[in-house]
């Protein structure tokens, strides 16, 4: 754990000398600066344990400071000294959110123990909020929903790769559930306790994603105006999720390799190394072996990557699944919605079942959710669910049974852009994949507006 | 090289056999010295609080080191304060060559108590080593046995020990070598 960060304002450099050199004897990490507007910025900038302000400064007083970082961290408690004590300062103080008001000279006993209570009590807050997060993203088996044999064969796996310490690689189409699977394999892990983080390769910018992944110092380029962790020293002593790994750029594969083969990296603008230890899982829904064949993917980085390897079946290949799913899905969102429903009538579970799901298990959940919220019916009917999957599977559109998987992929996503007026963000709702995974099938098939 | 000692400098009127017996006990961490300057430092008197600021005594301090010093500790019986403390038992430059220890609030006499030597040389021990830690680079240790735990009151120095923890002494000995060797 990192040393406690207490900042103190004081316009007199004797007070500010004598209380920083007593506290950095108790260990606190310490900042000293003499006047409100710059204790304002050094909030602004950085995360603080608790807050030491004057009461009497000549540019702006400390209960105006007090506002001001109550209204920047309303979090971080603020302690008034002065050594002009009144009842009504006192009150003022305490009315507008100060942690406590002492009067200067301190008492030693009495500043200690109040500093002390402040910092465990601003510890334990701390700890709640991160113990918050990692509570609602905890992983529960039951989110890995299917009984066939290729996700038994899929749970089973990942139950035997979690223990260890190997980098995997996840490979499966969009909206299979990578990122799912990727959380399994953390929780089940020793790294359980520790940090969990995701970075959506594909979803940041490439401008931005060499200090997405590494930090920057402040100044390291226009904008940053504070020093910024990045997703890896975020994810230290845990497990580090790089998703759509086959989108990032050649550079950025450099940048990648080197930090794998040395367990270290800089800050961007940054002069020192900074080791950690994180257990590395990437997902791709690329065929990385073809992009290595056209020099688009680092070979040797791909064998760093793929220690293990995951397949996550599509949802075509594990059709038995699909009632269990949509039952799931109708029991979550009917939940959500606070509607009554009992389930999917057997016409309409029928059309689910002979449904192709290009956007696999998350298609399927766009359409249940869409459906339970038309549905006036207790029972989900054909006519809820999404008008594409109408036209197409039940009004016997079905694609003539000699085309390839890719041709009615093609087909079917020309028509549904055609149909929404090329509008990418709900086109890609509706086709249930995201809107990177859109463009680069507009890309593959070479699709324009006409 | 030549040898190094721990200085132990007597400020106004101090009991010699006070010292001496600290130094007895002191020497156990370092070869020890004593000097004496009967000079009470008014410089760093404050009148609103009858009172002496502990870092004033330090800066006069560091300018006359002798030659052969590794560290100094003014022992002095004046009552010592900070700017913003009301009272400190002792002080010191953190990472530092030079540090300041008060016997006045160490002394059974200062709570209407009978006088007691063994107690005070023991409270005075305690105080030295603490600061002598804080020259050395030692922060305060969460060990309330250890004698680099922070102590506010009579009762606290009373009840830690007059030696370091093992992570503290471990420490101390590593800088302790790191220094004697240039």
């Amino acid at each position: 754990m990192g040393r406690n960060k207490i900042l103190i304002v004081d316009d007199e450099e004797i007070m500010r000398s004598s209380l920083s050199d007593w506290l950095r004897e108790d260990g606190y990490y310490v900042l000293a600066v003499e006047d409100g507007y710059k204790a304002i910025e050094k909030v602004e900038e950085e995360d603080w344990d608790l807050a030491i302000v004057d009461l009497k400064m000549p540019k702006i007083d400390g209960l105006e400071v007090l506002k001001k970082i109550s209204k920047i961290r309303p979090k971080l408690p603020v302690v008034i000294i002065t050594a002009y004590a009144t009842v009504d300062t006192a009150v003022m103080a305490i009315k507008s959110g100060a942690a406590d008001y002492i009067v200067k000279p301190f008492n030693p006993e009495e500043i200690s123990v109040v500093i002390a209570k402040l910092v465990e009590h601003q510890r334990l807050v701390k700890e709640n909020i991160q113990l918050r997060k990692e509570l609602s993203k905890r992983f529960k088996f039951q989110d890995l929903i299917g009984k066939g044999a290729n996700m038994q064969k899929l749970i089973e796996m990942i139950k035997t790769v979690a223990p260890t310490k190997s980098t995997i690689l996840i490979k499966g189409e969009s909206g299979t559930g990578k990122e799912l699977v990727a959380r399994a394999i953390h929780d089940l892990s020793p790294r359980k306790k520790f940090p969990f983080v995701a970075a959506a390769c594909g979803a940041i910018p490439e401008s931005l994603l060499e200090a997405e992944l590494f930090g920057y110092e402040k100044g390291a380029f226009t904008g940053a105006v504070s020093q910024h962790k990045g997703r890896i020293e975020l994810a230290d002593t845990g497990t580090l999720f790089l998703d759509e790994i086959g989108d990032i750029s050649s550079k950025t594969q450099v940048d990648l390799l080197r930090f794998i083969q040395e367990r270290e990296f800089r800050r961007v603008g940054g002069k020192i190394p900074i080791k950690v230890d994180i257990r590395i899982i990437a997902a791709t829904n690329k065929n990385l072996e073809e992009m290595i064949s056209k020099e688009e993917f680092r070979e040797d980085l791909y064998y760093r990557l793929n220690v293990i390897t995951i397949e996550v079946p599509s949802l075509r290949e594990r059709k038995e699944d699909i009632p269990i799913l949509a039952n799931h899905f109708m029991e979550k969102f009917s939940l959500d919605a606070g509607k009554k429903m009992y389930g999917i009538s057997d016409q309409a579970m029928r059309a689910l079942m002979e449904f192709s799901w290009p956007g696999n298990v998350r298609q399927l959940e766009n359409a249940i959710e869409h459906a339970v919220v038309v549905a006036n019916e207790l029972e989900i009917q054909t006519k809820d669910l999404p008008k594409y999957f109408i036209t197409h599977e039940t009004e016997q559109n079905l694609p003539q049974t000699s085309q390839s998987l890719e041709e009615v992929e093609k087909k079917y996503i020309r028509r549904v852009l055609d149909t929404h007026n090329w509008n990418i963000r709900k086109s890609a709702t509706i086709l249930g994949i995201n809107r990177v995974t859109l463009y680069n099938k507009i890309k593959k098939y070479k699709l324009k507006k006409e | 090289m030549a040898k190094k000692y721990i200085y132990l400098k007597a400020i106004g009127s101090v009991e010699p056999s006070i010292l001496e017996d600290a130094v007895k006990s002191l020497s156990s961490i370092s070869p020890c010295r004593i000097i004496k300057d009967h000079e009470y430092p008014l410089f760093a008197f404050e009148p609103k609080r009858n009172q002496y600021y502990a870092r004033k005594i330090i800066e006069r301090l560091v300018c006359g080191l002798p030659p052969d010093c590794e560290k100094l500790i003014g022992v002095t019986d004046i009552d010592l304060c900070t700017p913003v403390l009301t009272f400190v038992y002792g002080e010191a430059q953190f990472d530092g060559r030079v540090a300041l220890v008060s016997l006045n609030r160490l002394r059974q006499e200062y709570y209407d108590l009978p006088s007691n030597n063994e107690l005070l040389v023991e409270r005075l021990v305690k105080v030295c080593t603490h600061e002598l830690g804080h020259c050395y680079g030692l922060f305060h240790c969460n060990d309330p046995k250890c004698v680099m735990h922070l102590s506010n009151n009579i009762l606290g120095i009373d009840s830690k020990k007059r030696t370091f923890c093992v992570r503290c002494a471990d420490f101390f000995n590593k800088r302790n070598r790191k220094e004697n060797c240039g």
